[in-house]
């Protein structure tokens, strides 16, 4: 792969701060498309050619890879997507400072899904000593699926219990989209079960 | 259907629940899955008795499901001696005493789920029995209820009509019904459970 694949130095930020803090139901920007088409392939290609492993809980069911990923290509990826130009021009855009990236491959098959969580855990963290996710993101690298789309809900807290949650917004997992958004007690998002193709995804978090 | 809804014989028995004991005993948790605990006649009744007071749950990071309260005051009347039943098998079987509590039936659909969230705020906060007879009209190998105890003791429930199944659940125990997919099927899972806490004494 030919680095840099982000073109960070051609974000409109100013824009992109503008769409952030009027998406809803929270805050969150896609990127589409987010890398060139010879660095796409290249991801694909690696991505594809990543070991993974059945992952099933009560949440989740699907494959995914070890963090970080073995494939050099990959690692360079989350190298460049946690390099201080990226990070920093994240900052600008949505007043949230990280200071690494996590990543993992996910693949979604047939009857596959993620269901609603808001990957907000601040208080877990402090236990276990991990680093806070600030910022979640997904960068797509299959074909579009029919299913697999990231749904957003519209939710209402009430003494740090979700007392309504309503979805709001579907976004599709188009090839080469990045999408980002802001992790907090109120980002409750799902995978929608996949129902036909494949989905293949780079995931993970900015940390704090 | 006419006459009560009551567990199919040797249910009833008390001789029968006392022989069950070492086996309910046995394992971690304690636990026993009979079949042909209930009819499928009795079962269809109960459904068909329970379905105008069905409401929907939606609560997304807790579940998604179906559900009617048999302590509904038009439900309680027909559903009481079922329950007594039931209390008085568990009683038997887990030799010990047991009250009353909290009853429902639960249909889960295609896309239906409920998490350990949702248990964790449903259930009874000291230790308990957990009583499930499936009313299902067909029975599917997907073992969609999961009891954990920790990162070690799974317990998966699979669907089988007239199956009655006995958890013996405390402070630490879970439950999740599993995400039923498209390979599950359109047929719902449908559930009677009910909660008996320790007896006061």
């Amino acid at each position: 792969m030919n680095l840099p694949s982000i073109q960070v130095a051609n974000w409109d930020r100013a824009r992109l701060a503008r769409q952030w803090r009027a998406a809803r139901p929270f805050p969150h920007l896609l990127f589409d498309p987010f890398v060139s088409e010879a660095a796409f392939t290249g991801l694909r290609k690696a991505a594809r050619d990543e070991p993974l492993l059945v992952q099933a809980d009560e949440l989740y069911q699907f494959q995914g890879s070890a963090e970080p990923p073995a494939n050099e290509t990959l690692r360079a990826f989350a190298e460049e997507l946690g390099s201080s130009a990226v990070r920093e021009a994240l900052r600008e855009i949505t007043g949230l400072a990280t200071s690494a990236v996590s990543l993992r491959v996910y693949r979604y098959g047939p009857g596959d899904y993620l269901l609603p969580h808001t990957d907000h855990r601040a208080s877990q963290a402090e236990v276990n000593g991990e680093e806070e996710r600030r910022l979640a993101f997904a960068f797509y690298l299959g074909d579009q699926p029919r299913g697999g789309a990231l749904q957003l809900y519209d939710c209402a807290l009430d003494d740090n219990a979700l007392v309504r949650t309503r979805p709001a917004k579907r976004i599709a997992a188009r090839p080469n989209r990045f999408a980002i958004f802001g992790v907090g007690p109120t980002s409750l998002h799902r995978v929608c079960e996949l129902l036909e193709g494949e989905r293949l995804s780079l995931a993970g978090w900015f940390l704090a | 259907m006419k006459g009560p809804l009551l567990l199919e014989p040797p249910f009833n028995q008390p001789l029968f629940a006392r022989a069950l004991r070492t086996a309910f005993l046995a394992p971690s948790p304690r636990s026993l899955t009979l079949p042909s605990a209930f009819s499928p006649r009795a079962a269809h009744a109960l459904r068909n008795l329970a379905r105008p007071h069905r409401e929907r749950f939606d609560l997304a990071d807790r579940g998604c499901y179906t559900f009617a309260d048999l302590y509904h005051p038009q439900i309680h009347a027909l559903s009481r001696p079922l329950l007594e039943m039931l209390r008085l098998f568990a009683q038997e079987v887990s030799a010990t005493a047991l009250g009353a509590g909290a009853a429902r039936i639960v249909w889960l659909g295609r896309g239906d789920y409920s998490l350990r969230l949702d248990d964790a705020r449903l259930r009874p906060p000291s230790e308990f029995l957990e009583a499930t007879l499936d009313l299902s009209p067909s029975p599917h190998p997907f073992a969609g209820i999961v009891y954990s105890e920790g990162p070690a003791i799974h317990l998966p429930i699979a669907q089988l009509p007239g199956q009655l199944s006995l958890v013996w659940r405390g402070r630490a125990s879970t439950r999740c019904d599993r995400y039923r997919n498209s390979f599950v099927g359109a047929q719902s899972c449908i559930l009677l459970r009910a909660a008996f806490p320790l007896a006061e004494s």
